[in-house]
Order: structure tokens, then sequence, then C-alpha cells
């Protein structure tokens, strides 16, 4: 029942959150973690054991509220389209500000796990695993910068009205481009933090 | 039952015109709370759980599953360009199978990996 639940979708199409320009800059940076992770799974091929006890020293705690708060913040971004679709720029307004809020709280919560893992006698040169461990996650930290400054504009043209109802392209550019940090991150938790 | 039936049509099929009827904001919620109940059942299962190949199995799948639910319902695609969907969907499929291989099979990723 699930998967024909999944493969029989209703047949009609709309049209495609954003533009091609969008799509593409979302491939390739896609492509740039896709790159990271094969690293990653080469590098823990040929080092088992060292990649299997890494993730135990880490903060566990800290990569699931991270994860927590990546979905709640799309989940926020959704909210905000869905207020902009209905023609309530208000409501966009506030849940945009939301998904702003969740970007903090990431980038404070990944702060709190660098100190804990500098106290712990953990950083970037300890051994392979943690190398990547900090390519990785540094790396994804800078895309949720970036995310929040593409979040600050969309808000910024949400207040001058600049989005209607018919006509929202830009935002959904900035909603998407969140999306992918978050779609990111479902590949990044497991990898460092959940298997063993 | 019908209440787990209702969840799977309001997650995969539709958000309108079956008897499951929920508005875009109900659906969205629904699918947030799987999301976030996955994340648990993740991290749970880093914490208690020994290294088995049902655990390798179990994270890849719940992977591909947040993986699809984000691109179908949060960022709007599941009636979109079907190439455009299909191949952030593929993303998803291919490292998941990617990570089992790597994590089951770590030898024989080693030996064709060696130069």
């Amino acid at each position: 029942m699930l998967y024909q639940a999944i493969t029989q979708g209703e047949s009609e199409q709309r049209p495609t959150p954003a533009n091609i320009a969008v799509w593409v800059l979302i491939w390739a940076e896609l492509t740039e973690f896709a790159l990271f992770f094969l690293v990653y799974l080469v590098v823990r091929s040929h080092n088992p054991e060292l990649f299997s006890e890494g993730p135990k020293h880490l903060n566990t705690l800290a990569g699931a509220l991270n994860t927590l708060v990546l979905l709640t913040s799309s989940y926020c971004v959704a909210r905000a389209m869905a207020g902009m679709r209905a023609g309530r720029p208000d409501s966009c307004m506030k849940w945009l500000t939301a998904t702003l809020a969740m970007g903090l709280t990431y980038c404070g919560i990944k702060a709190w796990e660098y100190v804990w893992n500098d106290a712990a006698g953990l950083d970037s040169r300890t051994d392979l695993f943690y190398s990547l461990y900090y390519y990785l996650t540094f790396n994804h930290l800078l895309h949720v910068l970036v995310g929040m400054c593409t979040i600050t504009w969309a808000m910024f043209r949400v207040q001058q009205g600049a989005f209607s109802t018919e006509s929202y392209e830009g935002l959904e550019g900035a909603a998407c481009y969140w999306h992918m940090i978050d779609l990111a991150w479902i590949i990044i938790f497991p990898l460092l933090y959940v298997l063993r | 039952m019908e209440r787990l039936n209702g969840l799977f049509q309001m997650l995969f099929r539709g958000d309108k015109g079956d008897r499951f009827s929920m508005t875009e904001r109900q659906w969205l919620i629904g699918v947030w709370v799987v999301l976030l109940a996955l994340t648990l059942l993740s991290a749970l299962i880093a914490e208690s759980a020994d290294p088995a190949i049902w655990t390798v199995l179990f994270i890849s799948m719940t992977v591909t599953l947040k993986g699809q639910l984000v691109i179908d319902r949060l960022m709007g695609l599941r009636h979109a360009n079907p190439l455009i969907r299909g191949l952030m969907l593929l993303y998803f499929y291919v490292l998941a199978i990617l990570i089992v291989l790597a994590l089951l099979f770590p030898e024989f990723v080693a030996r064709i990996t060696t130069l």
C-alpha cells in the first residue's frame, strides 16, 4: 500500500518552484556535498576502526538538535511560501523570521558543539575522521550563513512588497536554497553521528 | 489502521480530493512531525543500538524517506517538472545505496579504490 501510494501520484503537473538558474545552483551545491560524501565513504572503507570509533566521541545531542532545528526551519520556509501563495505577506514575514531564528539557533548549537569538542581535546588534526567531520560540518555551516543572508534578502523584499500571490519567484528561489541546506544535513547527520 | 492509512495517503499521495482531504497547513505539520520522529528514532539508535546490518539499512531508508518528504512536500516538487524532481530524488536514492555498500562491504570498496 505504501509503495502504491508513493508510485501512483497524481499525473497533474504544476509549475516548478523558482527558475532554472536556481536549480543549477542547487545541483552544483549538492554535487559539491556529494563529492565530500564520496570521499568520506572511501576513506571510511580504508579506515573502518577509526570511523567506527570517531562518532562515539561526538556530541550526538548537538547533532540531533541541529537536525531538528533545520527540519523545523524547512517547515517554517514552507509555511512562509504557503502564506505568500494565500496572499498573506504578514504571515510570510512571520515564518521567514522564524526561519532566520532557526538558522541562528543552528549556528549557536554548532558553536557549542565545537567548544565541546575543543574541551574534549578533539580538533581537525586529531585523525582522519575528525578532519572530515570538520571539513563537512564547517562547509555546511558556511552554507547556512549564506542561506540566512538569502532569507534576510527575501524578508527585505517581502517588506518592500516586491512579491504577490501571482509573482514570488525570488522568494521561491530563497526557499529552495534553504531546503537544499536541510537536504545536505539530512545525509551529514547519519554519516557523522549515527552510523558507527 | 484507518488513521495510519490516512497518514500514508497524506504524506505520499495527495493533499486534496480524497476522504482524508487536508489543508496545506495540516499536511505541512504532518510532514514536519514525521521528519522529527524519524530524526529522534535515528538519534536513539545511534545512542543505544550496536552496529548491525539492520541499523545500516534502517538509517539509509530513513535518509531516503526524509529526503523524499522534504523534496516532495516542503520544496513542493511533488507535481513539478519530472526531470527536476527525478534528479533530486535520484540524489538520495544513489547516496543511500552508496552508504549501504560502503558500510556493509568496506573491503570491496577499499579494494576498488586502492591505487
